[in-house]
């Protein structure tokens, strides 16, 4: 979880510290609950909103508590926040909260969560703090989303969302024919295969990110050494 | 205070804990009603053809039998158990038993089944659901012959009911 070393853009930042293919953290419910956009932005939303809130508390009480009990001090600040989501879902969204069951809970576990308190939060202050999770929170779902899209789609040939509230359907569209549905995408065996297919365009899409960088760096460092040879040459010219 | 000592850190946890409990109380506090009121509103309908227009509330209950499935108050006037049983088809039937306050028999009405026509389903039709409806929370289910796996599935329901029902009146 290294820092980035220069700045990126927001979609480049997206892939390259995406914390699901990028990282491979948190693949547990990305694997069993992309089955539905629904789940997916259910999901997106929760770990945003406990991401951010559990950065921006331990960012605050960080300087406060002692290495020796920090893990339980994160794990007590996490799990509130998480029950705290949960039982609002049970009571505004309970047809989600049904569908997502025990994986709301397992927020608490989801390795992005402890892993961005103990590795950024702790050591830089709220607003920073605050954004990292608001981003980290964002490729999370973003990785979800590309997940039970892909998923809901070969599998069920539908792209369908709903309201949480009252489960009433705000869209619902087929776009590939019953006869041409995949099952298995909505399986575990689909979840897997989804996730291999894009980790590894992630990642082919960072060698290739890498390699344009070392050859932009390499013409810069070619056009400085370029610059300097035409300035002595310039001066050696003056001199005559 | 010396920020390695144990004592800091048995406060700092404390204090957190505490902060976070009361945090847990006051989203409970709010949360709490929606989520039974929800939790009844699935099962609402059904409990509106034994008392029509009560206010019903879910009850937390222990069951020793495992046939039961939910119980509900209604305001004053009794209180409701959804049961399962198992009798001749595996799938099993589900139906709802009432006891109004005074211990009688307040409502039998079946939700799911699936038995036999002729055999079982007589369970469920009119001879033998007004034997039931005449029954009190000190009787005994009575068997049905022909009907002999349904209508036992029906009483041991009616004992778990009973059973619960005499606990708390």
């Amino acid at each position: 979880m290294s820092e980035p070393v220069k700045k990126r853009g927001f979609w480049s930042e997206m892939i390259y510290n995406n914390p699901v293919f990028g990282l491979y953290l948190g693949i547990c419910s990305t694997l069993a609950i992309t089955t539905t956009l629904n789940n997916a932005i259910g999901m997106g939303v929760a770990v945003i909103v406990v991401l951010t809130i559990s950065n921006i508390v331990i960012s605050l009480i960080a300087p406060l508590t002692p290495d020796e009990i920090h893990i339980p001090v994160y794990i007590v600040v996490i799990a509130t926040l998480v029950t705290v989501v949960g039982m609002l879902m049970q009571a505004y969204t309970p047809e989600l909260y049904s569908t997502l069951g025990t994986f709301i809970d397992l927020i608490v576990v989801n390795c992005i969560i402890l892993g961005r308190a103990e590795a950024y939060a702790c050591s830089h202050n709220v607003a920073e703090s605050a954004k990292d999770g608001l981003m980290m929170g964002l490729s999370y779902t973003f990785s979800l989303l590309a997940m039970s899209l892909i998923r809901q789609l070969l599998g069920t040939g539908v792209i369908e969302l709903s309201n949480p509230m009252n489960n009433q359907v705000i869209f619902s569209l087929r776009l590939i024919p019953e006869a041409f549905e995949i099952p298995v995408f909505t399986t575990q065996t689909g979840a897997f295969l989804t996730f291999a297919v894009l980790s590894a365009l992630v990642a082919a899409y960072k060698l290739n990110d890498e390699k344009k960088e070392k050859a932009a760096a390499k013409a810069k460092a070619d056009a400085a050494k370029l610059a300097a040879a035409n300035a002595a040459k310039a001066k050696v010219k003056e001199a005559a | 205070m010396n920020r390695e000592s144990t004592l800091y850190k048995v406060v700092l946890l404390g204090i957190l804990c505490a902060v976070c409990g009361l945090l847990l109380a006051g989203v409970n506090a709010i949360t709490e009603p929606i989520i039974s009121e929800a939790a009844i509103a699935n099962e609402k309908a059904n409990l509106e053809k034994i008392y029509p227009g009560a206010s019903f509330a879910a009850v937390d209950y222990t069951d020793d039998s495992g046939m039961i499935q939910g119980v509900y108050s209604a305001d004053g006037l009794g209180m409701i158990y959804k049961v399962k049983g198992t009798g001749y088809n595996a799938d099993g039937f589900t139906f709802l038993l009432a006891f109004n306050e005074d211990g009688s028999v307040g409502g039998f009405q079946v939700l799911e089944e699936n038995e036999t026509a002729g055999f079982g389903k007589r369970c469920f039709e009119e001879e033998y659901v007004s034997e039931i409806d005449a029954l009190t929370s000190s009787d005994t289910a009575p068997l049905l012959s022909g009907a002999t796996l349904t209508s036992t599935a029906i009483q041991k329901g009616f004992e778990a009911a009973k059973a619960l029902f005499n606990a708390s009146h």
